[in-house]
């Protein structure tokens, strides 16, 4: 379908610069542990600014990890009651539940913007010349994607697709 | 009334499937808005990830797992410990039980050990001559294994949790690897004498003698393997290196062996393992993130001190609060997986514990224990989900197969729970 090139080709992007930054992510997490070790026993002490950089890493790993499991809905979830149920329930479940998602995840993304704006204004540096901002400004961003992805499932478990897929059957 | 509603609500919402962290960060922006507290508050929780040193450990350690799961490493493992036990009554499948222990330890328990070395082990196991039963509840069973091994995820989340809680004694992630070695090698030795009694009534058609030759060739086969879990485990455990230097040099020495040297995984199919590893820790961490700011309402509102009092006025010894944890905590591995339940259940179940006069580090194995069982609890246990995908059987006959093992591992923690020395003796509490 013509009109939904577009939008697939959005899809496909944002995909990618996920994957992208969570990959430099992920190195540069590894470098940086590694080098703190090199340097800690070489030198006898490692660099401060790295301890932190890392702690911040790891919030930013978790939650592009969050949003690249949001894609193809593996979230962890109790799912005991909806497998034993005949697929048309299970559909109607999911819609509620996945609308559900979506708003937590939409008050959580309104509640980062804020804080981002708080932080951007209060002007404090996480570490090195890092404001706080930017490293929080990871929260709303991430959240609001999550939210955007179980939107989509909750539209497409209305329309009676099932965009989770099931193994057993 | 209002607190009863919203719980009931949150309840309908987990049970129809919602993603748990949805449910928990529900709970945590209702609670602090109707604690009048301003909904930021839930997003400065969230960022103490970022504050938490020992939580670089987690992906570093899960990238090394999965790079390790990926590579060939898993058919190595098995061909050295096969070549090094194969040859004795109910070698192979003690083979089995060390190697599943070893990889859930590094990879934690989420299914990847059944799926990964499972493959392996049970047409090895039947070839070998045991029975198709025994060989399926061996290979299911053993996919939580290992979970009480150092650097296994859910002791160092389980360590993570309990820091938060500001208890009156002091415990370190060491001591928790320390406090689950010898449960951990209990269950081992239980499963391993199942074993070999189960091999001695087994006529082998060509069990193999020891072979020199091919034991010396599967030591160099595994020798850039080998080194990892001796320099990881015995720095852990010998206090030499510090948790998060031991997961970064595992995850470094699993990418250079893995991807440069041995090259078993292209550089090209890198950046997919990475994400498929980070998957996991962001849905870890997710849950972590927002239960740090439910915890803190629940604690605010004095939850855990009302439940002690309101259990206290029921069950008065420490023995029956015991039983009844057991009971709870096989039936809650049942249903919740082992790291949403440490985010949830720790941060509630903890203070009650302390004030039965139960030490953190022992429920902490206690705990644990229960949930590696009911990862394969019937009905629902679900790593019998996933042997009975990945091995095309029905989830009846795994129910059946499992089932002796579910008993002997179901004794093992009931010791584990009445013998709090074994947890303790180690870390010294």
């Amino acid at each position: 379908m013509a009109t939904e090139a577009p939008l697939e080709r959005l899809r496909r992007s944002l995909h990618h610069t996920e994957n992208g930054l969570l990959v430099v992510a992920v190195l540069a997490m590894v470098i940086l542990a590694a080098l703190q070790i090199i340097l800690r026993n070489l030198l006898g002490s490692g660099q401060i600014w790295i301890e932190p950089l890392l702690r911040s890493l790891v919030l930013w790993i978790g939650l592009l990890g969050a949003v690249t499991a949001s894609r193809d809905g593996s979230h962890i979830a109790i799912d005991i009651l909806t497998r034993a149920l005949p697929d048309q329930w299970r559909r109607g479940l999911q819609v509620a539940a996945c609308s559900f998602t979506v708003l937590v995840c939409a008050a959580i993304t309104w509640h980062g913007i804020r804080y981002v704006l708080l932080e951007y204004e209060f002007a404090g540096t996480a570490f090195a010349d890092v404001p706080t901002w930017a490293v929080v400004t990871i929260l709303p961003l991430a959240f609001g994607l999550i939210g955007l992805r179980y939107a989509l499932f909750a539209v497409a478990f209305l329309r009676g697709r099932d965009p989770f897929g099931r193994p057993e059957s | 009334m209002t607190t009863f509603v919203v719980s009931v609500i949150l309840l309908l919402a987990a049970l129809a499937g919602a993603p748990l962290f949805a449910v928990i960060g529900a709970s945590a922006l209702i609670g602090f808005y109707l604690a009048g507290i301003d909904g930021q508050a839930v997003i400065i929780e969230i960022y103490r990830i970022a504050s938490m040193p020992i939580l670089v450990a987690i992906p570093l350690f899960t990238l090394a797992g999965y790079i390790l799961g990926e590579s060939d490493a898993p058919r190595r493992l098995v061909r050295l410990t096969n070549a090094l036990l194969g040859g004795f009554g109910g070698g192979l499948a003690i083979v089995a039980l060390v190697a599943c222990a070893l990889f859930t330890a590094f990879t934690g328990a989420s299914g990847i050990t059944i799926v990964a070395l499972g493959a392996l082990l049970y047409p090895a196991l039947k070839t070998a001559g045991y029975g198709d039963r025994f060989s399926l509840g061996l290979v299911t069973s053993s996919g939580s294994l290992g979970i009480l091994f150092a650097p296994s995820l859910p002791l160092i989340l389980y360590g993570v949790v309990a820091q938060q809680l500001d208890l009156p004694i002091s415990m370190s992630i060491n001591d928790l690897f320390l406090a689950g070695l010898l449960p951990g090698m209990l269950m081992l030795a239980i499963l391993s004498a199942y074993s070999v009694y189960h091999g001695r009534a087994l006529v082998a058609p060509d069990r193999p003698g020891f072979d020199r030759r091919e034991a010396l060739a599967a030591i160099r086969d595994a020798g850039w393997e080998l080194p990892l879990p001796l320099f990881v485990l015995g720095g852990i455990y010998g206090g030499v290196i510090a948790i998060s230097e031991a997961a970064a040099l595992a995850a470094v020495y699993a990418l250079v062996v893995e991807v440069v040297i041995r090259r078993d995984i292209h550089w090209r199919q890198l950046p997919d393992v990475l994400v498929d590893a980070m998957k996991l820790v962001g849905a870890i961490l997710l849950i972590l993130g927002v239960s740090l700011a439910s915890t803190n309402i629940m604690i605010d509102a004095r939850v855990p001190t009302r439940l002690f009092e309101w259990i206290q006025s029921v069950v008065d010894n420490r023995w029956t609060f015991l039983i009844l944890l057991n009971i709870f905590l096989l039936i809650l591995g049942m249903m919740l997986d082992i790291f949403s339940a440490l985010v949830i259940i720790v941060p509630i179940l903890l203070p009650v514990a302390l004030g039965y006069g139960i030490d953190p580090l022992h429920l902490g194995i206690i705990f644990l224990a229960n949930m590696q069982i009911g990862y394969f609890t019937p009905p629902v246990g679900m790593n019998l989900f996933i042997a009975s995908f990945r091995f095309g059987k029905p989830v009846m006959t795994l129910y059946r197969a499992t089932l002796p093992f579910f008993f002997l591992l179901l004794a093992a923690v009931l010791i584990i729970t009445y013998v709090p020395a074994l947890s303790l003796w180690l870390p010294g509490h």
